[in-house]
């Protein structure tokens, strides 16, 4: 399509802006919408940055209203979530409003074409320095601060960090009783949930695209609803429902029922990893397995979910590293025994102990390393971003 | 086995009708091809043999077994009709080998494992392709994965085998060769099929009976010979193989269906009729132009006409003329090359009367004229 507009006699520039950047609407939108979401739903940053200058955000209320003030004012905190679902529902709608007829955006068509780069001629040494310059503002230079301050007692400009080398703070959060749980049940959550959530999201995304269920429609959208729910919602949604619907009371504050919250809000994630697996397996496939004697959910086990294997695992490892990173719906949820990770970080830092919370955040960037090296070299999985 | 009935059915897609009103009649052991232009609704109405498609209306037995009624809301699910099918795609499972392709539908009637190698063996003995069992699909070439794709639709002994265009993705050359076996299968097993295609040659080569379909509905139902020589209607007439059409009225109506229809210009034609018509209405002459001769210099009888050759094209075979002639342009095949000022022959019984109407299917029915 970019070799047509160049051949209609459009420059580089102006074919980036008239032709890619146009097809690429959709993406940016919905990246637009999530990038809005998540920096609705944020706590850990407002919490740590923000409020020590005075500086509150939507999250770190909600989180003060629920979690630090003596009484927890409930109601309050579910008003103001049904604030932001209106507005996030209203962000979505129009989010369809604008990719109306999404077919106009199919690119794909099965035929093979190879990227082709563009040459930038001069610039190209300042775009890279400004890429690299990002990276290393964005994710070097916190990297090495942790790993710097997770290894030292104190960590300041005016001493020579190493001086005061130490690994007490590792010492810390693998003795201390409470913190070694938190490392344990979010391995837990993400290697169990993950992969019973990757398998429920898989069976929400056949229904909703390869079966005759009526409200399958309805599913699409009811899938990628929690896209648009920040993760500390979630979290209250969760809590009242284990509150109210007799039962259910008995998972509250377990990492069952935290499992069950980390699920229904990644649904969208193994959704969107799922689903073009699917589009790409032909419906012929099924049609034959049902024609030739399977019932639905024959043809579900024997022919789709292995021919979708790879996604399957690619949506695994993605749905492991969210769920061990997350924390944001786990603050109205857990109690002691089942700390997560994300949690334990939070209430360190309450307490003011920079050193563990870093140490906690090297454990989990070897874990999700390591992971993504498992994922890669034994499940051949290729995972991107 | 029983004969397949098929009434009419009607589906509706978005508020188009795919398939309205297809009524038919597949007997025992009979060939039957589903032949019209892609969206005529052949597809459907073989996804609805199938229980792939849930019809809004009509019914399907076989035998007396009822597969679909919408009237009394009886619809048997796909697995449970005992149909082989065979896809375009042929849809050979890929992380199956074609051991495990073929025994799946055996597996789900809870064969014995014993009877299953027996019957994977018989089945890829009878299609030539013993040896192949530990393959997979992506190692077998076009034509073998449309074998293997018969030999799953067959291996489990369905009562009827429904076939979506099997043979659309081999190149010509296979193609040829694959219409002469499968129909010479489909004789031997004595199995009631249903072929669905829009490739007419295809249709007349495979089947015992064609049906013929546009936009939904049955334009004939006959033989291969019926439909090519006597088609009803100028859609069918000009959909298998080519034809001219010329426009005229009926002037006079002789003996044994021979009419003479006078064409534009007052140019008298005698033609053969398949229904009844009456002086003075309008008709359509259809003639094939393998069936016009060219004579250069021939004596003048009747039903001649001049012309003069504007274009042609080499065909290998033949010829093929577009000739200037008084009553438009014809198109002629001849097995000798012509040029300049001809006279063309329209055989009396090769120039078929048809009513005037497009659909085709106003005016009279064929089985009122014809012997």
């Amino acid at each position: 399509m970019e070799d047509a507009a160049r051949i209609a006699g459009a420059g580089p520039l102006r074919t980036l802006w008239r032709v890619t950047l146009p097809l690429l609407r959709p993406a940016l939108l919905y990246s637009g919408l999530l990038t809005f979401i998540a920096a609705a739903e944020v706590l850990s940053i407002p919490l740590v940055l923000g409020t020590p200058v005075g500086i509150e955000l939507f999250s770190s209320f909600l989180y003060k209203l629920g979690i630090v003030g003596g009484t927890t004012e409930y109601g309050m905190i579910a008003a103001a979530s049904v604030l932001v679902l209106v507005f996030l529902t209203l962000l979505i709608a129009l989010q369809e409003r604008l990719l109306g007829g999404r077919r106009r955006f199919v690119t794909v068509t099965g035929r093979a074409t190879r990227a082709r780069l563009l040459s930038l001629g001069r610039i190209r040494w300042a775009a890279a320095a400004w890429c690299w310059l990002y990276v290393f503002l964005a994710i070097i230079l916190p990297l090495v601060g942790i790993v710097a301050q997770s290894f030292t007692a104190f960590l300041s400009p005016f001493m020579n960090p190493l001086e005061v080398m130490t690994l007490d703070h590792y010492r810390l959060i693998f003795g201390h009783s409470a913190y070694a749980r938190s490392i344990l049940n979010s391995f837990l959550i993400a290697f169990a949930g993950g992969a019973v959530g990757i398998l429920f999201m898989a069976l929400v995304t056949l229904v909703a695209f390869r079966s005759d269920f009526p409200l399958r429609r309805l599913l699409i959208y009811v899938a990628l609803y929690p896209r648009a729910i920040p993760g500390i919602i979630v979290g209250i949604g969760f809590l009242w429902t284990f509150l109210l619907l007799p039962g259910l009371g008995a998972l509250r504050n377990t990492i069952l029922g935290l499992t069950l919250a980390f699920i229904t809000r990644y649904i969208p994630y193994g959704f969107g990893a799922v689903s073009p697996a699917v589009f790409r397996v032909s419906e012929e496939m099924d049609r034959a397995a049902r024609v030739v004697g399977a019932s639905w959910i024959t043809t579900i086990r024997k022919v789709l979910l292995p021919l979708l294997r790879e996604a399957l695992f690619g949506g695994y490892a993605l749905l492991f590293i969210t769920f061990l990173k997350e924390y944001a719906s786990a603050v109205f949820l857990f109690a002691r025994g089942s700390e997560v990770m994300g949690t334990t970080m939070i209430e360190l830092w309450r307490q003011g102990d920079s050193g563990p919370v870093s140490a906690l955040a090297v454990v989990q960037v070897v874990l999700t390393l390591l992971w993504l090296g498992i994922a890669r070299g034994v499940l051949g999985v290729k995972v991107y971003g | 086995m029983a004969e397949l009935v098929v009434e009419g059915l009607r589906k509706r897609f978005d508020g188009v009708l795919a398939v309205d009103g297809v009524s038919f009649t597949v007997r025992d052991g009979e060939m039957v091809t589903l032949l019209g232009p892609s969206g005529c609704g052949k597809s459907t109405t073989l996804n609805c043999i199938a229980g792939l498609e849930v019809p809004d209306e009509g019914v399907i037995k076989f035998g007396d077994r009822i597969l679909t009624d919408t009237r009394r809301g009886i619809f048997l699910r796909p697995e449970a009709r005992n149909v082989g099918m065979v896809f375009q795609s042929y849809a050979l499972w890929p992380h199956m080998t074609v051991f495990e392709n073929l025994a799946f539908g055996l597996r789900m009637r809870r064969v014995p494992q014993a009877e299953i190698r027996r019957r994977i063996e018989w089945i890829l003995s009878l299609l030539q392709l013993e040896g192949f069992e530990h393959r997979y699909p992506h190692q077998l070439s076009g034509g073998q994965q449309q074998r293997i794709a018969l030999a799953r639709a067959l291996v489990y002994e369905p009562s009827i085998l429904l076939l979506d265009e099997p043979l659309s993705n081999l190149d010509a050359k296979l193609r040829e060769q694959a219409r002469f076996w499968l129909r010479e299968l489909q004789q031997r097993l004595r199995i009631t099929a249903i072929y669905v295609t829009h490739d007419q040659a295809e249709a007349l080569a495979l089947s015992d009976r064609v049906v013929v379909m546009n936009r939904g509905r049955i334009m004939a139902i006959g033989t291969p010979r019926e439909i090519y020589e006597l088609p009803p209607n100028p859609f069918v007439a000009d959909f298998i193989g080519s034809c001219n059409f010329l426009h005229g009225h009926i002037e006079t109506i002789g003996e044994a269906n021979r009419i003479t229809v006078k064409l534009e210009k007052g140019i008298p034609l005698q033609a053969s009729a398949l229904y009844r018509f009456s002086p003075g209405q309008p008709v359509i002459v259809a003639v094939r132009p393998q069936r016009i001769r060219i004579h250069t210099d021939g004596p003048k009888e009747t039903n001649t006409l001049p012309g003069k050759v504007e274009s042609g094209l080499y065909l290998g075979a033949s010829f093929q003329y577009v000739l200037e002639t008084p009553v438009g342009t014809l198109r002629v095949e001849a097995t000798e090359p012509v040029q300049g000022e001809v006279t063309l022959y329209l055989p009396p019984e090769w120039c078929i009367v048809l009513p005037a109407s497009d659909s085709g299917d106003e005016g009279g029915s064929p089985a009122d004229a014809a012997t």
